[in-house]
Protein backbone atom coordinates (compact mmCIF):
# COMPACT_ATOMS: atom_id res chain seq x y z
CA UNK A 1 0.00 0.00 0.00
CA UNK A 2 1.26 3.49 -0.47
CA UNK A 3 -0.54 6.94 0.01
CA UNK A 4 -1.35 9.32 -3.12
CA UNK A 5 0.79 11.46 -3.89
CA UNK A 6 -1.73 14.26 -3.80
CA UNK A 7 -1.84 12.98 0.16
CA UNK A 8 1.65 13.42 0.95
CA UNK A 9 1.75 16.79 -0.69
CA UNK A 10 -1.46 18.38 1.34
CA UNK A 11 0.04 16.88 4.40
CA UNK A 12 3.98 18.22 3.78
CA UNK A 13 1.91 21.35 2.70
CA UNK A 14 0.56 21.34 6.46
CA UNK A 15 3.81 20.32 7.88
CA UNK A 16 5.41 23.51 5.65
CA UNK A 17 7.92 21.16 3.93
CA UNK A 18 8.37 21.20 0.58
CA UNK A 19 9.59 17.55 -1.10
CA UNK A 20 11.42 16.57 -4.35
CA UNK A 21 9.91 14.16 -6.46
CA UNK A 22 11.76 11.93 -5.35
CA UNK A 23 10.91 12.37 -1.72
CA UNK A 24 7.52 12.67 -2.77
CA UNK A 25 7.59 8.55 -4.21
CA UNK A 26 9.84 7.75 -0.85
CA UNK A 27 7.27 9.27 1.58
CA UNK A 28 4.38 8.07 0.20
CA UNK A 29 5.51 4.17 -0.58
CA UNK A 30 7.31 4.50 2.94
CA UNK A 31 4.41 6.27 5.30
CA UNK A 32 1.89 3.67 3.22
CA UNK A 33 3.16 1.05 4.53
CA UNK A 34 3.43 2.98 8.21
CA UNK A 35 -0.22 3.63 7.66
CA UNK A 36 -1.55 -0.22 6.80
CA UNK A 37 0.30 -0.90 10.12
CA UNK A 38 -1.75 1.55 11.74
CA UNK A 39 -4.77 0.86 9.94
CA UNK A 40 -4.75 -2.63 12.14
CA UNK A 41 -5.78 -0.34 15.58
CA UNK A 42 -9.76 -1.23 14.12
CA UNK A 43 -8.93 -4.38 15.33
CA UNK A 44 -8.24 -3.67 19.03
CA UNK A 45 -10.47 -2.49 22.53
CA UNK A 46 -11.04 0.63 22.18
CA UNK A 47 -12.69 3.25 24.88
CA UNK A 48 -14.05 6.62 24.42
CA UNK A 49 -11.22 9.08 24.91
CA UNK A 50 -11.29 10.78 28.34
CA UNK A 51 -11.62 14.64 27.94
CA UNK A 52 -10.79 15.77 31.26
CA UNK A 53 -7.99 17.49 31.42
CA UNK A 54 -4.80 15.61 32.62
CA UNK A 55 -4.25 16.52 36.28
CA UNK A 56 -1.20 18.73 36.89
CA UNK A 57 0.30 22.50 38.44
CA UNK A 58 -1.39 25.74 37.08
CA UNK A 59 0.89 28.61 37.45
CA UNK A 60 -0.71 31.42 38.05
CA UNK A 61 -1.43 33.57 34.63
CA UNK A 62 0.46 36.74 35.57
CA UNK A 63 2.79 39.13 33.40
CA UNK A 64 6.14 39.70 34.99
CA UNK A 65 9.27 40.82 33.46
CA UNK A 66 12.00 38.27 32.82
CA UNK A 67 15.33 39.35 32.93
CA UNK A 68 16.80 36.54 30.16
CA UNK A 69 14.89 38.87 27.68
CA UNK A 70 18.03 39.49 25.95
CA UNK A 71 19.19 35.93 26.09
CA UNK A 72 15.79 34.98 24.48
CA UNK A 73 16.63 37.71 21.68
CA UNK A 74 20.14 36.73 21.01
CA UNK A 75 19.53 33.34 19.25
CA UNK A 76 17.06 35.13 17.04
CA UNK A 77 18.20 35.54 13.18
CA UNK A 78 16.86 38.62 13.21
CA UNK A 79 15.95 41.12 15.98
CA UNK A 80 15.49 45.17 16.07
CA UNK A 81 15.45 46.40 19.53
CA UNK A 82 13.57 44.44 21.45
CA UNK A 83 11.66 43.11 18.81
CA UNK A 84 12.18 39.85 16.84
CA UNK A 85 12.21 41.07 13.01
CA UNK A 86 10.66 38.47 10.34
CA UNK A 87 9.59 39.12 6.94
CA UNK A 88 6.85 40.91 5.36
CA UNK A 89 3.77 38.45 5.39
CA UNK A 90 2.35 38.94 1.38
CA UNK A 91 4.43 37.56 -1.24
CA UNK A 92 6.80 39.71 -2.64
CA UNK A 93 8.26 41.19 0.98
CA UNK A 94 11.58 41.65 0.85
CA UNK A 95 13.99 41.33 4.19
CA UNK A 96 13.27 42.08 7.67
CA UNK A 97 14.94 45.12 7.50
CA UNK A 98 12.45 46.44 5.14
CA UNK A 99 9.31 46.16 7.55
CA UNK A 100 10.65 45.51 10.70
CA UNK A 101 8.76 47.32 13.58
CA UNK A 102 8.73 50.30 14.27
CA UNK A 103 11.00 50.54 17.85
CA UNK B 1 40.85 4.30 31.43
CA UNK B 2 40.77 5.80 34.48
CA UNK B 3 39.10 3.07 37.65
CA UNK B 4 37.44 5.88 39.41
CA UNK B 5 34.87 6.46 36.39
CA UNK B 6 33.42 2.60 36.31
CA UNK B 7 32.82 3.58 39.95
CA UNK B 8 29.19 3.45 41.16
CA UNK B 9 28.37 7.98 42.01
CA UNK B 10 27.93 7.47 45.20
CA UNK B 11 31.20 5.91 45.99
CA UNK B 12 33.09 8.80 43.52
CA UNK B 13 31.18 11.41 45.23
CA UNK B 14 32.14 10.11 48.74
CA UNK B 15 36.24 10.48 47.72
CA UNK B 16 35.34 13.51 46.65
CA UNK B 17 34.27 14.80 49.50
CA UNK B 18 36.48 12.76 51.85
CA UNK B 19 39.26 14.84 49.84
CA UNK B 20 40.72 11.71 48.05
CA UNK B 21 40.12 12.43 44.60
CA UNK B 22 39.46 16.33 43.76
CA UNK B 23 36.71 17.19 41.67
CA UNK B 24 39.23 18.49 38.92
CA UNK B 25 40.92 15.02 38.71
CA UNK B 26 37.62 13.26 38.26
CA UNK B 27 36.51 15.89 35.93
CA UNK B 28 40.51 15.57 33.84
CA UNK B 29 39.83 11.72 33.96
CA UNK B 30 36.64 12.42 32.32
CA UNK B 31 37.99 14.42 29.77
CA UNK B 32 41.47 12.13 28.94
CA UNK B 33 39.10 8.96 28.15
CA UNK B 34 36.66 11.27 26.03
CA UNK B 35 39.38 11.94 23.80
CA UNK B 36 41.04 8.63 23.73
CA UNK B 37 37.75 6.76 23.18
CA UNK B 38 35.52 9.55 21.15
CA UNK B 39 37.43 9.80 17.56
CA UNK B 40 36.04 6.06 17.78
CA UNK B 41 32.68 6.50 19.24
CA UNK B 42 31.21 9.78 18.29
CA UNK B 43 29.50 9.85 21.19
CA UNK B 44 29.70 13.61 21.77
CA UNK B 45 28.94 16.51 20.08
CA UNK B 46 30.70 19.07 22.00
CA UNK B 47 32.79 18.92 25.09
CA UNK B 48 32.31 21.68 27.58
CA UNK B 49 36.28 21.35 28.82
CA UNK B 50 36.84 24.75 30.17
CA UNK B 51 33.48 24.80 31.80
CA UNK B 52 33.61 21.85 33.19
CA UNK B 53 36.94 22.51 34.94
CA UNK B 54 35.65 25.90 36.43
CA UNK B 55 32.95 24.07 38.17
CA UNK B 56 35.35 21.41 39.48
CA UNK B 57 37.79 24.11 40.76
CA UNK B 58 35.06 26.21 42.57
CA UNK B 59 33.67 22.77 44.13
CA UNK B 60 37.74 21.59 45.24
CA UNK B 61 37.31 25.21 46.95
CA UNK B 62 34.54 24.81 48.77
CA UNK B 63 35.63 21.53 49.98
CA UNK B 64 38.99 23.41 50.89
CA UNK B 65 36.86 25.92 52.79
CA UNK B 66 35.44 23.32 55.08
CA UNK B 67 32.10 23.42 52.86
CA UNK B 68 29.57 20.96 52.43
CA UNK B 69 29.41 19.20 48.95
CA UNK B 70 26.71 17.50 47.57
CA UNK B 71 25.41 14.21 46.99
CA UNK B 72 27.35 13.95 43.77
CA UNK B 73 30.49 16.12 44.53
CA UNK B 74 32.41 15.91 41.33
CA UNK B 75 31.04 13.55 39.51
CA UNK B 76 31.55 14.07 35.60
CA UNK B 77 27.36 14.11 33.39
CA UNK B 78 26.51 14.17 30.11
CA UNK B 79 23.46 15.01 28.77
CA UNK B 80 21.42 14.77 25.66
CA UNK B 81 21.57 17.42 23.16
CA UNK B 82 18.13 17.83 23.46
CA UNK B 83 18.20 19.28 27.39
CA UNK B 84 18.74 22.84 28.58
CA UNK B 85 21.84 24.38 30.36
CA UNK B 86 22.09 27.90 30.07
CA UNK B 87 24.92 29.77 28.50
CA UNK B 88 25.96 26.26 26.42
CA UNK B 89 24.64 25.24 23.04
CA UNK B 90 21.87 22.86 22.55
CA UNK B 91 20.86 21.22 19.35
CA UNK B 92 18.79 18.29 19.11
CA UNK B 93 21.21 17.00 16.62
CA UNK B 94 20.35 19.11 13.80
CA UNK B 95 21.45 21.81 11.72
CA UNK B 96 17.47 23.59 12.83
CA UNK B 97 19.31 24.59 16.04
CA UNK B 98 23.11 25.07 14.75
CA UNK B 99 24.78 27.53 17.15
CA UNK B 100 21.85 27.74 19.39
CA UNK B 101 22.36 29.25 23.00
CA UNK B 102 20.23 28.15 25.71
CA UNK B 103 18.71 30.84 27.68
CA UNK B 104 18.00 28.66 30.10
CA UNK B 105 18.45 25.36 32.53
CA UNK B 106 16.59 22.53 32.66
CA UNK B 107 15.48 21.43 36.36
CA UNK B 108 16.78 18.29 36.16
CA UNK B 109 19.99 19.42 35.55
CA UNK B 110 19.93 22.31 37.96
CA UNK B 111 18.84 19.66 40.63
CA UNK B 112 21.80 17.84 39.50
CA UNK B 113 24.32 20.70 39.80
CA UNK B 114 22.75 21.47 43.08
CA UNK B 115 24.09 17.94 44.03
CA UNK B 116 27.51 19.27 42.98
CA UNK B 117 27.53 16.80 39.64
CA UNK B 118 29.55 18.69 36.73
CA UNK B 119 28.33 18.17 33.27
CA UNK B 120 31.28 17.62 30.93
CA UNK B 121 29.42 17.61 27.48
CA UNK B 122 26.47 17.57 24.84
CA UNK B 123 25.92 13.78 23.77
CA UNK B 124 24.70 12.50 19.96
CA UNK B 125 20.86 11.51 19.57
CA UNK B 126 18.56 11.08 16.53
CA UNK B 127 17.54 13.96 15.44
CA UNK B 128 14.85 15.43 17.76
CA UNK B 129 14.89 12.19 19.38
CA UNK B 130 13.05 10.73 16.43
CA UNK B 131 14.93 7.20 15.99
CA UNK B 132 16.66 3.97 17.59
CA UNK B 133 19.71 4.07 15.96
CA UNK B 134 21.11 7.31 16.54
CA UNK B 135 21.81 7.31 12.78
CA UNK B 136 19.48 10.11 11.81
CA UNK B 137 21.80 12.31 13.74
CA UNK B 138 22.48 15.77 10.87
CA UNK B 139 26.30 15.42 11.92
CA UNK B 140 27.60 11.99 12.81
CA UNK B 141 26.79 8.31 13.90
CA UNK B 142 28.05 7.27 16.70
CA UNK B 143 29.13 3.52 17.64
CA UNK B 144 28.52 0.93 20.07
CA UNK B 145 31.36 0.40 22.19
CA UNK B 146 30.72 -3.28 22.05
CA UNK B 147 31.19 -3.37 18.65
CA UNK B 148 32.11 -0.45 16.39
CA UNK B 149 29.92 -2.03 13.62
CA UNK B 150 26.65 -1.84 15.10
CA UNK B 151 24.25 1.25 16.53
CA UNK B 152 24.16 1.77 19.79
CA UNK B 153 20.53 2.15 19.81
CA UNK B 154 18.73 5.35 19.92
CA UNK B 155 17.38 8.18 20.18
CA UNK B 156 19.97 8.49 23.28
CA UNK B 157 22.66 6.76 22.18
CA UNK B 158 25.20 9.34 22.51
CA UNK B 159 24.19 9.11 26.33
CA UNK B 160 24.45 5.00 26.76
CA UNK B 161 27.70 4.97 24.32
CA UNK B 162 29.52 7.19 26.83
CA UNK B 163 28.60 5.58 30.14
CA UNK B 164 29.29 1.97 28.45
CA UNK B 165 33.37 3.13 27.38
CA UNK B 166 33.67 4.79 30.70
CA UNK B 167 33.82 8.55 29.35
CA UNK B 168 31.36 9.58 32.40
CA UNK B 169 29.37 7.24 34.89
CA UNK B 170 26.23 8.49 34.22
CA UNK B 171 24.38 10.61 31.87
CA UNK B 172 21.07 12.14 30.81
CA UNK B 173 18.97 10.53 28.26
CA UNK B 174 14.90 11.29 27.23
CA UNK B 175 12.32 9.18 26.51
CA UNK B 176 9.84 8.82 24.19
CA UNK B 177 8.81 5.31 23.08
CA UNK B 178 11.70 3.84 24.61
CA UNK B 179 14.88 6.40 23.88
CA UNK B 180 16.77 5.63 27.00
CA UNK B 181 15.85 2.25 27.53
CA UNK B 182 16.84 0.31 24.22
CA UNK B 183 20.29 2.19 23.89
CA UNK B 184 20.61 1.42 27.45
CA UNK B 185 20.28 -2.24 26.73
CA UNK B 186 22.17 -1.97 23.06
CA UNK B 187 25.56 -0.56 25.15
CA UNK B 188 25.07 -2.84 27.86
CA UNK B 189 24.15 -0.29 30.69
CA UNK B 190 21.00 0.93 32.98
CA UNK B 191 18.58 2.72 31.84
CA UNK B 192 15.61 4.32 33.64
CA UNK B 193 12.51 5.82 32.22
CA UNK B 194 10.37 7.53 35.62
CA UNK B 195 6.65 7.77 35.36
CA UNK B 196 5.22 10.75 33.33
CA UNK B 197 5.15 13.56 35.43
CA UNK B 198 8.37 12.11 38.14
CA UNK B 199 10.83 14.44 36.86
CA UNK B 200 10.08 17.50 35.52
CA UNK B 201 9.98 18.50 31.47
CA UNK B 202 11.34 22.41 31.65
CA UNK B 203 14.10 22.86 29.61
CA UNK B 204 13.51 19.37 27.31
CA UNK B 205 12.88 20.41 23.97
CA UNK B 206 9.54 18.86 22.89
CA UNK B 207 8.92 15.53 20.76
CA UNK B 208 5.84 14.50 21.98
CA UNK B 209 4.56 15.87 25.12
CA UNK B 210 2.34 13.57 26.57
CA UNK B 211 5.06 10.71 26.65
CA UNK B 212 8.80 12.51 26.94
CA UNK B 213 10.53 11.94 29.95
CA UNK B 214 13.69 12.79 31.46
CA UNK B 215 15.69 10.05 32.91
CA UNK B 216 19.11 8.79 33.82
CA UNK B 217 21.78 6.10 32.74
CA UNK B 218 23.97 4.35 34.30
CA UNK B 219 26.26 1.94 34.67
CA UNK B 220 24.80 0.00 37.69
CA UNK B 221 20.94 0.21 39.41
CA UNK B 222 22.33 2.79 42.57
CA UNK B 223 24.01 5.03 40.09
CA UNK B 224 20.82 5.83 38.50
CA UNK B 225 18.70 5.50 41.21
CA UNK B 226 20.32 8.41 42.91
CA UNK B 227 20.30 10.71 39.91
CA UNK B 228 16.68 9.87 39.78
CA UNK B 229 16.30 10.44 43.47
CA UNK B 230 17.55 14.12 43.02
CA UNK B 231 16.10 15.14 39.60
CA UNK B 232 12.70 13.97 40.72
CA UNK B 233 9.76 15.66 41.98
CA UNK B 234 7.35 18.86 41.67
CA UNK B 235 7.96 21.68 39.57
CA UNK B 236 6.14 24.97 38.99
CA UNK B 237 7.76 25.20 35.64
CA UNK B 238 6.33 21.71 34.40
CA UNK B 239 2.28 22.18 34.63
CA UNK B 240 2.36 17.96 33.90
CA UNK B 241 5.16 17.57 37.21
CA UNK B 242 3.33 15.79 39.82
CA UNK B 243 2.97 16.77 43.19
CA UNK B 244 3.61 13.00 44.61
CA UNK B 245 6.08 13.68 46.83
CA UNK B 246 9.74 12.19 44.76
CA UNK B 247 10.63 8.80 47.05
CA UNK B 248 13.87 8.08 49.02
CA UNK B 249 14.81 5.34 45.87
CA UNK B 250 18.09 4.27 48.21
CA UNK B 251 16.74 3.73 51.44
CA UNK B 252 15.19 0.56 50.38
CA UNK B 253 16.98 -0.48 47.33
CA UNK B 254 19.34 -3.73 48.91
CA UNK B 255 16.32 -5.58 50.58
CA UNK B 256 15.92 -7.77 47.31
CA UNK B 257 12.35 -8.81 45.13
CA UNK B 258 11.59 -11.76 47.72
CA UNK B 259 7.79 -11.85 47.42
CA UNK B 260 7.31 -10.00 44.86
CA UNK B 261 4.30 -10.84 42.10
CA UNK B 262 5.84 -10.55 38.59
CA UNK B 263 4.45 -10.60 35.45
CA UNK B 264 4.47 -12.07 32.34
CA UNK B 265 2.92 -10.78 29.72
CA UNK B 266 0.76 -13.55 27.54
CA UNK B 267 0.94 -10.73 24.25
CA UNK B 268 5.38 -10.69 24.15
CA UNK B 269 6.11 -12.99 21.35
CA UNK B 270 8.69 -14.96 22.23
CA UNK B 271 8.69 -16.58 19.21
CA UNK B 272 9.85 -13.07 17.88
CA UNK B 273 12.70 -13.45 19.63
CA UNK B 274 16.38 -13.45 18.50
CA UNK B 275 17.32 -17.11 19.70
CA UNK B 276 20.12 -15.50 21.77
CA UNK B 277 17.48 -13.07 23.24
CA UNK B 278 15.09 -16.01 24.08
CA UNK B 279 17.96 -17.65 25.83
CA UNK B 280 18.74 -14.61 27.89
CA UNK B 281 14.76 -13.91 28.60
CA UNK B 282 13.97 -17.42 29.54
CA UNK B 283 17.68 -17.41 31.73
CA UNK B 284 16.38 -14.23 33.55
CA UNK B 285 13.04 -15.25 34.45
CA UNK B 286 14.36 -18.46 36.22
CA UNK B 287 16.67 -16.22 38.12
CA UNK B 288 13.66 -13.45 39.17
CA UNK B 289 12.15 -16.82 40.39
CA UNK B 290 15.23 -18.07 42.22
CA UNK B 291 15.68 -14.53 43.88
CA UNK B 292 11.94 -15.00 45.25
CA UNK B 293 9.78 -14.05 42.71
CA UNK B 294 6.32 -15.45 41.90
CA UNK B 295 6.12 -15.43 38.12
CA UNK B 296 2.05 -14.52 37.21
CA UNK B 297 1.39 -14.59 33.76
CA UNK B 298 -0.73 -12.01 32.76
CA UNK B 299 -2.51 -10.31 29.30
CA UNK B 300 -2.96 -6.93 28.50
CA UNK B 301 -4.77 -7.39 25.02
CA UNK B 302 -3.58 -4.28 23.31
CA UNK B 303 0.15 -4.27 23.85
CA UNK B 304 0.17 -5.48 20.57
CA UNK B 305 -1.28 -2.13 19.28
CA UNK B 306 1.68 -0.19 20.87
CA UNK B 307 3.27 0.36 17.91
CA UNK B 308 0.70 1.80 15.83
CA UNK B 309 -0.44 4.15 18.40
CA UNK B 310 2.49 5.23 19.49
CA UNK B 311 3.40 6.47 15.62
CA UNK B 312 0.37 8.23 15.56
CA UNK B 313 0.69 10.22 19.07
CA UNK B 314 3.82 10.88 19.25
CA UNK B 315 4.04 12.26 16.00
CA UNK B 316 1.34 14.17 16.20
CA UNK B 317 2.41 15.87 18.51
CA UNK B 318 5.89 16.10 17.18
CA UNK B 319 4.11 17.90 14.25
CA UNK B 320 2.93 20.67 16.59
CA UNK B 321 5.67 20.63 18.96
CA UNK B 322 8.08 21.53 15.48
CA UNK B 323 6.16 24.31 14.18
CA UNK B 324 7.57 26.53 16.34
CA UNK B 325 11.17 25.88 14.07
CA UNK B 326 10.54 28.34 11.49
CA UNK B 327 13.10 30.26 11.66
CA UNK B 328 11.87 33.66 13.11
CA UNK B 329 12.45 33.30 17.10
CA UNK B 330 15.64 30.65 17.18
CA UNK B 331 17.54 28.72 14.85
CA UNK B 332 18.32 29.07 11.40
CA UNK B 333 17.01 31.12 8.66
CA UNK B 334 16.97 30.53 5.07
CA UNK B 335 15.20 33.96 3.19
CA UNK B 336 13.02 34.05 0.61
CA UNK B 337 10.15 36.26 -0.59
CA UNK B 338 7.55 36.54 2.15
CA UNK B 339 7.13 35.15 5.45
CA UNK B 340 5.32 31.61 4.04
CA UNK B 341 8.13 31.14 1.88
CA UNK B 342 10.65 31.97 4.34
CA UNK B 343 8.80 29.39 7.00
CA UNK B 344 8.63 26.61 4.23
CA UNK B 345 12.30 27.17 2.95
CA UNK B 346 13.74 27.24 6.67
CA UNK B 347 12.43 24.42 7.78
CA UNK B 348 13.08 22.13 4.47
CA UNK B 349 16.74 23.11 4.78
CA UNK B 350 16.79 22.40 8.30
CA UNK B 351 15.18 19.05 9.34
CA UNK B 352 16.92 15.85 8.29
CA UNK B 353 14.95 13.23 6.29
CA UNK B 354 13.10 11.14 9.40
CA UNK B 355 11.78 14.55 11.24
CA UNK B 356 10.25 15.24 7.96
CA UNK B 357 8.37 11.86 7.86
CA UNK B 358 7.08 11.91 11.14
CA UNK B 359 6.00 15.79 10.76
CA UNK B 360 4.08 14.76 7.75
CA UNK B 361 2.73 11.51 9.25
CA UNK B 362 1.91 13.64 12.36
CA UNK B 363 -0.05 16.64 10.10
CA UNK B 364 -1.49 13.56 8.14
CA UNK B 365 -2.77 11.70 11.39
CA UNK B 366 -4.42 15.23 12.82
CA UNK B 367 -5.91 16.56 9.33
CA UNK B 368 -9.15 17.28 8.30
CA UNK B 369 -11.09 14.07 6.79
CA UNK B 370 -8.03 11.78 8.47
CA UNK B 371 -8.25 13.07 12.25
CA UNK B 372 -11.31 10.43 13.43
CA UNK B 373 -9.62 7.46 11.72
CA UNK B 374 -6.32 8.01 12.96
CA UNK B 375 -5.38 10.44 16.18
CA UNK B 376 -8.82 9.68 17.77
CA UNK B 377 -9.20 5.84 17.20
CA UNK B 378 -5.36 6.12 18.59
CA UNK B 379 -6.79 8.07 21.46
CA UNK B 380 -9.42 5.67 22.08
CA UNK B 381 -6.98 2.08 21.76
CA UNK B 382 -4.69 4.01 24.23
CA UNK B 383 -7.60 4.17 26.74
CA UNK B 384 -8.02 0.99 26.98
CA UNK B 385 -4.16 -0.24 26.87
CA UNK B 386 -3.89 1.97 30.04
CA UNK B 387 -6.60 0.53 31.80
CA UNK B 388 -5.25 -2.95 30.77
CA UNK B 389 -2.31 -1.88 32.44
CA UNK B 390 -4.30 -1.02 35.67
CA UNK B 391 -6.15 -4.09 36.25
CA UNK B 392 -2.78 -5.88 35.15
CA UNK B 393 -1.13 -3.76 37.95
CA UNK B 394 -4.10 -5.36 40.64
CA UNK B 395 -2.46 -8.45 40.81
CA UNK B 396 1.14 -7.78 40.55
CA UNK B 397 3.74 -5.57 41.55
CA UNK B 398 6.28 -5.70 38.20
CA UNK B 399 5.56 -6.48 34.60
CA UNK B 400 9.25 -8.33 33.15
CA UNK B 401 9.66 -8.01 29.30
CA UNK B 402 13.23 -8.09 27.04
CA UNK B 403 14.23 -4.80 26.58
CA UNK B 404 14.25 -5.36 22.66
CA UNK B 405 13.73 -8.48 20.57
CA UNK B 406 17.57 -8.66 19.85
CA UNK B 407 20.80 -7.15 20.17
CA UNK B 408 22.24 -4.24 18.76
CA UNK B 409 21.70 -4.02 14.91
CA UNK B 410 24.58 -3.26 12.25
CA UNK B 411 24.72 0.11 10.91
CA UNK B 412 22.82 0.94 8.23
CA UNK B 413 20.78 -1.97 8.65
CA UNK B 414 17.43 -1.05 8.91
CA UNK B 415 18.27 2.93 7.54
CA UNK B 416 15.85 2.39 4.30
CA UNK B 417 12.94 0.80 6.13
CA UNK B 418 11.48 2.80 8.92
CA UNK B 419 8.38 0.88 9.63
CA UNK B 420 11.08 -2.63 10.54
CA UNK B 421 12.69 0.23 12.57
CA UNK B 422 9.80 1.26 14.49
CA UNK B 423 8.75 -2.29 15.45
CA UNK B 424 12.30 -2.81 17.14
CA UNK B 425 10.84 -0.58 20.03
CA UNK B 426 7.87 -2.99 20.38
CA UNK B 427 9.10 -3.88 24.25
CA UNK B 428 9.58 -0.02 24.84
CA UNK B 429 6.34 2.21 23.89
CA UNK B 430 4.14 0.54 25.98
CA UNK B 431 5.75 2.00 29.31
CA UNK B 432 6.04 4.82 27.28
CA UNK B 433 2.14 5.40 26.60
CA UNK B 434 0.51 4.39 29.63
CA UNK B 435 3.01 6.82 31.68
CA UNK B 436 4.91 3.61 33.24
CA UNK B 437 8.19 3.95 35.12
CA UNK B 438 10.60 1.30 33.41
CA UNK B 439 14.11 0.00 33.90
CA UNK B 440 16.31 -1.66 31.57
CA UNK B 441 19.06 -4.16 33.21
CA UNK B 442 21.56 -6.11 31.19
CA UNK B 443 20.38 -9.98 31.32
CA UNK B 444 22.51 -11.48 29.24
CA UNK B 445 25.04 -11.57 26.12
CA UNK B 446 24.48 -12.83 22.98
CA UNK B 447 27.45 -15.14 21.03
CA UNK B 448 29.63 -12.29 19.71
CA UNK B 449 29.45 -10.70 23.16
CA UNK B 450 26.86 -8.28 22.35
CA UNK B 451 24.61 -7.22 25.84
CA UNK B 452 20.75 -8.07 25.92
CA UNK B 453 18.47 -6.56 28.43
CA UNK B 454 15.35 -7.44 30.55
CA UNK B 455 12.62 -4.74 30.80
CA UNK B 456 10.55 -3.84 34.34
CA UNK B 457 7.94 -1.99 34.40
CA UNK B 458 5.83 -0.91 37.24
CA UNK B 459 2.11 1.13 38.64
CA UNK B 460 2.70 4.84 38.13
CA UNK B 461 4.70 6.09 40.79
CA UNK B 462 6.14 2.97 41.91
CA UNK B 463 9.64 3.31 40.88
CA UNK B 464 11.25 2.45 44.75
CA UNK B 465 9.72 -1.13 44.07
CA UNK B 466 10.87 -1.04 40.43
CA UNK B 467 14.55 0.05 41.31
CA UNK B 468 14.72 -2.49 44.34
CA UNK B 469 13.72 -5.60 41.99
CA UNK B 470 16.12 -3.87 39.46
CA UNK B 471 19.24 -4.37 42.32
CA UNK B 472 18.69 -7.54 43.36
CA UNK B 473 18.44 -9.03 39.74
CA UNK B 474 21.97 -6.86 38.94
CA UNK B 475 23.48 -7.89 42.06
CA UNK B 476 22.64 -11.72 41.25
CA UNK B 477 23.89 -11.42 37.58
CA UNK B 478 26.73 -9.47 38.14
CA UNK B 479 27.31 -7.64 34.78
CA UNK B 480 30.76 -6.27 33.64
CA UNK B 481 30.14 -3.18 31.55
CA UNK B 482 33.23 -3.61 29.89
CA UNK B 483 32.66 -3.48 25.72
CA UNK B 484 36.09 -4.66 23.63
CA UNK B 485 35.29 -2.11 20.74
CA UNK B 486 35.36 -4.94 18.31
CA UNK B 487 35.39 -3.86 14.83
CA UNK B 488 37.84 -1.33 15.26
CA UNK B 489 39.46 -1.83 11.77
CA UNK B 490 36.14 -2.67 9.96
CA UNK B 491 34.85 1.04 11.39
CA UNK B 492 37.60 2.44 10.23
Amino acid sequence: MSLSLEEVRRAAALSRLRLTAEEEGLFAAQLGRIVAHIDHLREFASLTADSDPAPGLEADDEPRPDPRGELFLANAPEVRGPFYAVPRMLAGGGAAETDGPDE
Amino acid sequence: MSELLTLPVEVIAARVRGGEVSATEMIEASLGRIAEVDSRLGAFLGIEADEALASAGAIDARRRRGERLGRLAGVPVARKDNLSYSGRLTGCASRMLEGYVSPLTATAIERLVAEDAVFVGRTNMDEFAMGSSCENSAFQVTRNPWDLRRVPGGSSGGSAAAVAAGAVPLALGSDTGGSIRQPAAFCGVVGVKPTYGRVSRYGLVAFGSSVDQIGPLGRDVRSAALALEIMAGEDPRDATSSRIAAPALLDEIETGLGGMRVGILREVPVSGLDPAMAAAWSAALERLTRLGAELVEVSVPNLEAAIAIYYVIANSEASANLARFDGMRYGRRVAAAGLEETYTATRTAGFGHEVKRRIILGSFALSAGYYDAYYGRARGVLRALEQQFRSAFASVDLLATPTTPGSAFALGERTSDPLAMYLSDIFTTPASLAGLPAVSIPCGCDDTGLPLSLQLMAAPFAEASLLRAARAFERDFAWSVAPRFRGETDAA
